[in-house]
């Protein structure tokens, strides 16, 4: 019979054993973690830090570093490139984004069809994101040739040839420049976008459909009252993705203009390897550098900002 | 969705804007892959041939031959005897250019087959460059995993304090500009001696990729069943074990996800592989910067070059393309 | 001997008070039932007990040994889990070897005790197959088989029949019993399901907000509730409530007032148990539906209420009464009332004052337990 009543009233009882295990809980969780924390910090921080040094002091071989201060900051900051390269590449970063969001909203619902050989369409549409983005900027160069470029055989033998123009030299023109990146960038990452949309699509409980069809709601209203809604999260997580990539491009720019013509198209990371690799001012790449990392540190924030504001507020209204 | 039968009309029409679509991002390479066929005199043509022109394997042969025989010890004539090296003491071999079937091809590399001494010989220095591609991502690839699988499991089972922090810091790491790391990479490494190393890449690749496997085999673990590691440590199996025999088991698909996705994005990382190597480590995309001869852009061999670093990735595409929303989106953002 | 005692056990998640100061003993052999509605503690002790919870304060024991501080695996404890806690990725057979070779067994005997345990529990035919292909009784009877194999000092069940339908559970409930019975293993089982208790039970130890209610054979925590929560707590249809006052200014005895008119007039041995309760103090009332009898001939002695609705209940009648301010059930057979009880049409019940129990208000402690010093079992 089971008791209640008083605690277990023997004489002093054995000692409580030992497990022999004990160790092992002991070691594991530090094992699992803190070879990589170790690991990441030294391979960032220590660079960072070291990124910074040279930022702040002028370190010239043979001779033993000096304190500047902000010198080199202020010199970036002061240079025009500085500003027009934050200025283009905010509005690379805004038009491309949007024309992914538009056209891979688009493209997914186009893809989320029920037709026969969609798995291999969708397939086929994917590949461009999984392509290094370097050889896809040699492969856009050579069809934004001014001369042989296929771009301009299109061109030219519609438009153009009807309205007389001449053939658009898209790599030297500063304006055509800015958009044939544009261009190449939507090309590649419209699909991530659609992947995402479609993901989001995914999640939509067909009943929602069926019943506004029965309550006889327009397509129209089914698209902006369901499928919206569902859209925006995972539009959100790729606004970010894509807003943060596009800031920091380098690979497709660096082939296509190389920054130029003269540094018209001089991304935020392409100047910065040209101040450090090309003009070798390397103090002040390692403060154009810091602050590109700021730069987008605030934008990440504030778009996470967003995120969890839209969320917060779709839970109270859900 | 309807479900009445859609007339012949009806389904043309369905499939003309998908199409499109498709034909619009799929064109740019099939050009890149028809252009690899295409002679220097196609490439400039106006107006551009799509199909009309005379294919021709030159380009790839030129990437891609390789040729390896063996070297024989040299005899010196009058003695009879193998001849020595002074300086090594050892038979001396034949020249490469003796050896080599033209003189387009250089030597790659050498090695010692029980005994026998072969040369590796190429036109082009490409292949080299594949195969510091493929040796760099497997190694990274292997190493972020190893990594990646440990972290994720403890973040998941054991985290520590302020845990959401230093996790959300990890994650982060994605969003690092490389142009943020290669000034103070480029000296540090200029200092070790460690410039146009494979250890090099390897080491700076891993710690985007150990990112990306945190972020993601972190979510595969969160998902399995606490109850299942308890029923491990009842059936008597210590932290490791329950980790090796039922937790691992558990997130091979998300092994193999993330196992893919670093293979890929390390084959196609371009600016740290620029920046850090020159000749000897380079890889696959910094190989293109070099088809610059005084003749004008290689264009053929750039579009052979691309369509031999585009088919593996496209495999792997197919491969993954289960787990590619899931790889994509990194799981749901908190 | 594999007798478990718990300790003055006290387990806090955050501010929540767990397991507060548990102290029990669960002998050797013994099928003793956790029981309790969710978030009792009746979990939490178990998974102390299991080592799966470190307590905050006090001890586990087993056979006098210390075992608090014990990793899981090393306590020699089996548990089965609710979820079952099959690994996907292997076979039945993987299964049940997989203790056994936790402790570095050779093959050979691996291979004995498999068969010898996959015959005991009727496994035999899927010892190749992987968890995703059973069905959920094969599923559930893997479960025990692999906890069993090791042959632990002590078996833990938490909530084991919970996924099942209700055959299946009657089923199992009978092939865990006598499977306790034939390794004679000491058991502790969780569960709410309060017939699943009684069924299966040598002690019931009924829990309520961490703290131990009662305990005791089935029978007699059946008879002898201590408390309201227990008494409301076992047994179908539950007990039945009413809120009354004492009165005795009637001057033909005491009388126990209801809302609503209701009227009971206590006999001798009801009045000695209410005893020296002032006039107009607040008791609880509880009796079974068993133990009340319908009168549809009128009679004013009795307390009134009006049939509410009539279930049939296998060869019984279980039939809702509004009486007072509530809804009471009584069981009766079908013999007699065959269909002769419509709607809203009067009766008389007469309750059998003996089994009926007083509860004080605040508290919820039967009075008979407030007047005794030892309440023996």
């Amino acid at each position: 019979m089971a008791e209640t009543t008083a605690p277990f009233a023997s004489a002093a009882p054995v000692p409580a054993a030992e497990s022999r295990f004990e160790r092992q809980i002991w070691w594991f969780p530090r094992i699992l973690l803190i070879p990589t924390i170790v690991y990441l910090f030294v391979m960032t921080v220590f660079p960072l830090l070291y990124s910074l040094f040279i930022s702040l002091f002028r370190t010239e071989t043979g001779r033993p570093p000096v304190w500047i201060g902000l010198e080199n900051y202020g010199k970036v900051l002061s240079g025009g490139e500085f500003w027009y390269a934050i200025g283009i590449t905010l509005v690379l970063t805004v038009v491309a984004v949007t024309l992914e969001v538009l056209f891979g909203v688009g493209i997914a619902l186009l893809l989320n069809q029920r037709l026969r050989g969609m798995g291999l369409f969708r397939l086929l549409v994917y590949l461009p994101m999984m392509v290094s983005p370097l050889v896809i900027g040699y492969f856009w160069r050579y069809m934004f040739d001014g001369t042989f470029g296929i771009i301009n055989w299109v061109i030219n033998s519609t438009i153009g040839g009807l309205l007389q123009l001449d053939p658009p030299q898209w790599l030297i023109d500063p304006v055509l420049a800015a958009i044939a990146i544009i261009v190449v960038d939507v090309w590649q990452w419209t699909p991530f976008v659609a992947l995402l949309a479609a993901a989001g699509l995914n999640t939509i409980p067909p009943a929602l459909y069926e019943a506004a069809t029965l309550d006889r709601a327009s397509r129209w209203m089914q698209f902006r009252r369901i499928t919206l809604p569902f859209l925006v999260t995972p539009l959100l997580v790729a606004i970010l993705f894509r807003s943060i990539d596009t800031i920091k491009i380098f690979d497709s720019v660096y082939i296509l203009t190389g920054g130029g013509p003269g540094d018209y198209t001089a991304t935020l990371s392409v100047l910065d390897y040209k101040v450090g690799f090309t003009y070798f001012r390397v103090g002040e790449a390692a403060a154009f550098s810091w602050l590109i990392v700021i730069l987008i540190n605030i934008v990440t924030t504030v778009i996470l900002r967003l995120i969890t504001r839209s969320r917060r507020a779709r839970l109270y209204t859900a | 969705m309807s479900t009445k039968p859609k007339g012949l009309g009806r389904t043309i029409l369905q499939y003309i804007p998908v199409l499109l679509i498709v034909a619009l991002f799929f064109f740019p390479l099939f050009w890149m892959f028809s252009t690899s066929f295409k002679q220097r005199v196609d490439w400039y043509a106006v107006p551009p041939r799509i199909l009309s022109f005379t294919p021709t394997l030159q380009n790839y042969d030129q990437l891609l031959s390789i040729a390896i025989v063996p070297l024989q010890v040299l005899i010196d004539p009058a003695t009879g005897q193998p001849k020595i090296n002074k300086l090594t003491n050892e038979p001396q071999l034949q020249r490469p250019s003796q050896v080599l079937p033209s003189d387009e091809y250089r030597e790659l590399t050498r090695f010692n087959l029980f005994g026998q001494w072969y040369l590796v010989g190429t036109k082009s220095e490409f292949l080299r460059f594949i195969f510091n591609s493929i040796v760099i991502s497997l190694a990274t690839t292997v190493f972020s995993i190893i990594m990646a699988c440990l972290t994720a499991y403890g973040f998941s089972r054991f985290p520590p304090r302020r845990s959401d922090n230093i996790l959300f810091w990890i994650l982060s790491l994605r969003m690092l500009p490389p142009v943020a790391v290669i000034v103070p990479y480029f000296f540090m490494f200029q200092a070790f001696g460690m410039l146009d190393k494979h250890l090099t890449l390897i080491l700076v690749y891993s710690v985007f990729n150990i990112s990306f496997g945190v972020w993601l085999l972190k979510g595969f673990f969160d998902e399995i069943s606490p109850e299942l590691e308890e029923a491990a440590m009842m059936d008597g199996y210590g932290p490791w074990a329950v980790f090796r025999k039922v937790a691992l088991p558990l997130v091979v698909p998300g092994i193999a996800t993330v196992a893919v996705f670093n293979i890929i994005q390390s084959t196609n990382e371009f600016l740290l592989a620029f920046v850090l190597t020159q000749n000897v480590a380079t890889t696959g995309p910094v190989a293109l910067t070099k088809f610059l001869p005084p003749t004008g852009i290689d264009w053929g061999g750039i579009s052979a070059a691309a369509t031999l670093l585009v088919a593996p990735v496209v495999v792997f595409t197919i491969l993954v393309r289960n787990q590619l929303i899931r790889g994509m989106s990194f799981g749901q953002l908190r | 001997m594999a007798r478990v005692v718990v300790d003055h056990l006290h387990v806090w998640y955050g501010k929540t008070h767990a397991a507060d100061d548990i102290s029990l003993t669960v002998d050797d052999g013994e099928f003793c039932v956790f029981l309790g509605p969710s978030g009792c503690g009746k979990t939490t002790t178990l998974r102390a007990i299991a080592g799966l919870i470190k307590p905050d304060a006090g001890d586990i024991l087993i056979d006098e040994q210390v075992i608090t501080k014990l990793y899981p695996g090393e306590r020699d404890i089996a548990m089965v889990f609710q979820s079952y806690a099959l690994y996907p990725h292997l076979t039945v057979a993987k299964h049940l070897a997989f203790p056994l070779e936790a402790k570095k067994m050779d093959k050979a005997t691996i291979a004995a005790e498999t068969q010898r345990i996959a015959e005991l529990l009727g496994l035999t035919d899927v010892l190749d197959r992987l968890p995703r292909h059973l069905s959920t009784g094969q599923a559930q009877r893997v479960a025990i088989a692999r906890a069993l194999i090791r042959k632990p000092r002590v078996l833990l069940l938490d909530e084991p029949l919970n996924n099942l339908d209700v055959r299946l559970k009657l089923q199992t409930r009978a092939v865990l019993k006598r499977l306790q019975r034939d390794l004679n293993i000491t058991t502790i089982y969780v569960t709410h399901d309060q017939e699943e208790a009684q069924s299966l039970a040598d002690t019931i130890v009924v829990m309520d907000n961490g703290r131990i209610q009662q305990s005791g054979s089935p029978m007699h925590i059946y008879d002898q509730p201590v408390n309201e929560f227990v008494a409301g707590f076992i047994g179908t249809p539950p007990m039945n409530f009413m809120r009354c006052k004492v009165e005795r200014t009637r001057g033909r005895g005491t009388y126990l007032l209801g809302p609503d008119g209701f009227e009971l007039h206590a006999g001798d041995a009801l009045s000695a148990q209410i005893g020296d309760l002032p006039d107009d103090s607040d008791v609880t009332i509880g009796i079974r539906p068993e133990r009340i009898a319908l009168h549809t001939e009128p009679d004013e002695s009795l307390p009134l209420g009006h049939v509410h609705i009539v279930e049939p209940e296998g060869n019984d009648l279980i039939i809702s009464v509004r009486v007072g301010n509530a809804i009471w059930k009584v069981r009766a057979t079908k013999a007699q009332f065959g269909g002769r009880l419509q709607r809203d049409i009067p009766v008389n019940l007469r309750i059998d004052q003996s089994k009926l129990h007083l509860f004080a208000p605040g508290t919820g402690q039967r009075i008979e337990v407030l007047n005794q010093v030892n309440l023996t079992p």
